[in-house]
């Protein structure tokens, strides 16, 4: 019973967030809005009983993310002005809802074949130590290439965004 | 042990390479950096080539990698490409990156972790591996995209890829969330064990699956509903950049979507081909139309290379319909675009080192007064993209065509062959504006180096491979490559 | 009152899904096209979350958790693209990117 209200209260905060990420006309809104999302969505995890996927989730999308985004919105300071205009936004998404819709109906009846009912989880599913182990048993090659992944995304956003010594040409 | 870490011996040099590169990059000057990068791929493509045909299909490391990492031919054919791509791409650009001021040490080091993740892609026998290994490609060609981020352009481009690739990134994701929800496994054996027992299960779930899968896949292709970046993307990276994405991550993309279709979705390419079909048709009108309206010539090649991509698709959606000649003309289709592709990139790198100008078709008019051995190198791949007789390209078309029209696709069979005849008309309008037209500049002398003899060796290659049969023992002439192909689709579908 | 099932989780990631896909097709704002495309993510992630727990499997939370630091490592480079975009045109507007046409 508890569980259901927490469920429902995690999906609203969950789908407010992001539709306010899309919505709001200023930055720094949306992206708090998407870090209430975010959060929700933590909160989902903790309620599924995937208790290492809640820290990873605070701690990388909340943590590093949103607090990144933070910062470049805060730095970038767009003005008001020079925010881009989108006259009659709110018209345009409902095209849009109209064209995502077919894509969400082929998702959902996909979905629907899914099975509905719980299975029994397994005793201690979800906890640190069993995750560990199956991360450092079976999954040992995605983790060690997601290394190699962030690495290879640090030295592309450095290389990106340093300021060079040179000139401009 | 050590027999285990040889097997994944030629993906460690890479990504060692990358991080040797990285650690000398402040120290070393480009042309050392260069030399390095080239000696770390050159030893990975030796030892991909030793092993070439001696292996058997295994697993390295099962107790800990699980049967995510698998070795076959195909995967090392793959590799091969994926290694001689990149070390064109650095050797024939050495006199292009000396010349302009935005390259560092980083740039080689991106470029081999790009084709460290096209390595594991072709490697990965599960869908996490491959989704991650797609992402360590995709954001280093990104970052390579956006590389000379003193122009507008180059970083407009970075961001339309990067945007549209991130979003199309995530149905891959949906896909194998499907998958997962019906097989409970994302490896692709037990994939495949679900989906050939043919007792009453609803498969809709991997086939919906699947088709999200494709649609990420046929993205990054630049098939026709999701090509309109492809012209912008090419023609705002730098030509280096352009050259390895027209010639080796386009490779590896058939890479996975080849293994994804023989493997796992064999049974299923029945519902596919008629989806694959429509996306075929598309891709050869609209990328027809894309290449024959532009004038320049580096928007014109990204146009022709999405045409090049239908022509692969037609022999791909063969393969749902029963030709065992598809697989191996896919390959084999793979390497003789990637060779003319990338003598053609190359030499309008080559030519791009001297002016900064966007080269058009007018640029070209006296070419072969000016530059008469280029201009007839030039000629020669384009020959080969228009798949004119006694090329390879001609070859490679032919055993596309041939494919189709064995698996009854009669129709698709002609409509390429009509794009083939379009092609024609903007390949031919370079060599003429090269050949009979006079030149408006002063003739000057020819620089000669490394580079251009390159490019001529790839020339005679694209001649040989069209004319040469197995007359010089030793050498592989188009029997060779064809057989070199079968064999290794042959691997792959033993794995069951 | 109803029992929460899997469907639900399911159901609740398909509107996420769709609505990621409104915000990047139709904003403008270059940081929000961004955040759209991790929305987008996650959206699977609670699918993989759900699903790995009805199995009883932990193979949906590996790729979750995968999934995470694929998302992070997007945003990185997406973010010094921007910063590099605002610092050129001193905007984050989709339709400034005009440069090439036809």
């Amino acid at each position: 019973m508890l569980e259901n209200s927490i469920f429902v209260l995690l999906a609203l905060f969950l789908l407010l967030g992001s539709a306010g990420m899309v919505g709001f006309k200023q930055t720094l809104f949306s992206a708090i809005s998407f870090m209430m999302a975010m959060l929700a969505l933590a909160g989902m995890f903790a309620l599924l009983d995937n208790s290492f996927l809640f820290l990873a989730q605070i701690m990388v999308s909340v943590g590093a993310v949103v607090v990144l985004s933070l910062l470049v919105i805060v730095s970038v300071n767009v003005k008001e002005e020079n925010l881009p205009k989108e006259p009659a936004k709110f018209r345009w998404m409902l095209f849009a809802v109209v064209l995502v819709a077919p894509l969400a109906i082929v998702i959902y009846k996909a979905l629907t074949y899914m099975p509905h009912t719980w299975a029994k989880t397994g005793e201690g599913y979800g906890s640190l130590k069993m995750m560990g182990m199956t991360l450092f048993k079976d999954w040992v090659l995605p983790f060690e290439i997601v290394s190699v992944l962030l690495l290879a995304a640090m030295v592309g956003a450095i290389v990106i965004a340093r300021k060079e010594p040179s000139n401009d040409a | 042990m050590f027999e285990q870490l040889f097997l994944i011996l030629p993906m460690a040099i890479v990504v060692m390479g990358a991080f040797v590169l990285l650690l000398l990059s402040k120290t070393f000057s480009l042309d050392k950096l260069n030399l390095v990068a080239v000696f770390f791929l050159s030893l990975s493509f030796i030892i991909e080539i030793l092993r070439f045909g001696t292996t058997t299909v295994c697993y390295s490391f099962p107790e800990i990698f699980g049967k995510m990492y698998i070795i076959d031919d195909f995967s090392i054919l793959f590799d091969l490409m994926f290694t001689a791509g990149a070390i064109l791409t650095l050797l024939i650009n050495t006199a292009y990156f000396k010349s302009r001021n935005y390259y560092n040490g980083e740039y080689f080091a991106l470029i081999l972790f790009s084709v460290f993740g096209m390595m594991i892609l072709a490697h990965s026998n599960e869908l996490v591996t491959a989704f991650i290994a797609l992402e360590i490609a995709s954001l280093s060609v990104f970052a390579l995209v956006g590389y000379h981020k003193y122009n507008k352009v180059s970083s407009e481009a970075m961001m339309k890829y990067m945007i549209l690739g991130s979003m199309t990134g995530a149905f891959f994701i949906l896909g194998t969330a499907f998958i997962y929800g019906a097989v409970g496994s994302t490896n692709l054996e037990d994939i495949a064990a679900y989906v050939n027992v043919p007792a009453e299960k609803d498969l809709v779930l991997v086939l919906i699956g699947g088709i999200f899968i494709m649609v990420t896949i046929l993205f990054k292709m630049g098939a026709v509903p999701f090509h309109s970046w492809v012209v912008d993307v090419y023609q705002g990276a730098p030509f280096p950049v352009t050259m390895f994405m027209a010639s080796t991550f386009k490779i590896a993309l058939f890479a996975i979507a080849l293994r994804l279709s023989l493997i796992d979705f064999a049974s299923l390419n029945i519902v596919w081909s008629e989806i694959l079909q429509v996306i075929t048709v598309l891709t050869l009108i609209g990328g027809s139309f894309l290449a024959i309206t532009q004038k320049s010539i580096k928007r014109m090649l990204a146009g022709s290379s999405v045409v090049h991509s239908g022509y692969m698709l037609i022999a791909y959606s063969s393969i749902g319909l029963g030709s065992d000649m598809a697989a191996p003309a896919i390959m084999f289709y793979l390497i003789s675009y990637f060779l003319s592709a990338a003598g053609a990139f190359g030499i309008l790198s080559f030519i791009a080192t001297g002016s900064k100008k966007m080269m058009t078709y007018e640029d070209f008019k006296g070419f072969s007064e000016r530059r008469p051995y280029l201009s007839a190198m030039m000629a020669i791949f384009m020959l080969s993209l228009s798949g004119f007789p006694s090329t390879i390209g001609f070859l490679g078309k032919f055993y596309i065509f041939t494919s189709a029209i064995e698996s009854g696709q009669i129709l698709l069979a002609g409509l390429g062959i009509v794009t083939a005849f379009i092609s024609v008309y903007y390949y031919f309008k370079l060599i003429a504006m090269m050949y009979f037209y006079p030149s408006t500049d002063q003739q000057k002398k020819f620089p000669f180096d490394f580079s251009g003899l390159l490019i001529g060796v790839m020339a005679m290659m694209v001649i040989w491979g069209g004319v040469g049969t197995s007359l010089i023992p030793f050498i592989p002439g188009a029997n060779g490559l064809i057989d070199i192909a079968k064999q290794a689709i042959d691997s792959l579908q033993n794995v069951l | 009152m109803m029992e929460i099932t899997l469907q639900h989780y399911l159901v609740l990631s398909t509107i996420l899904f769709a609505i990621g896909l409104i915000g990047v097709m139709r904003r403008k704002n270059l940081l929000l096209l961004f955040f759209a495309t991790e929305i987008l993510l996650n959206a699977v992630n609670i699918a993989f979350a759900a699903i790995s727990s009805y199995y009883g499997d932990l193979t949906g939370q590996m790729f979750a958790f995968f999934i995470i630091a694929v998302a992070a490592s997007e945003v990185a480079v997406g973010l010094g693209l921007l910063v590099l975009w605002y610092k050129r045109t001193g905007k984050i507007d989709l339709d400034a990117m005009t440069s090439m046409r036809g």
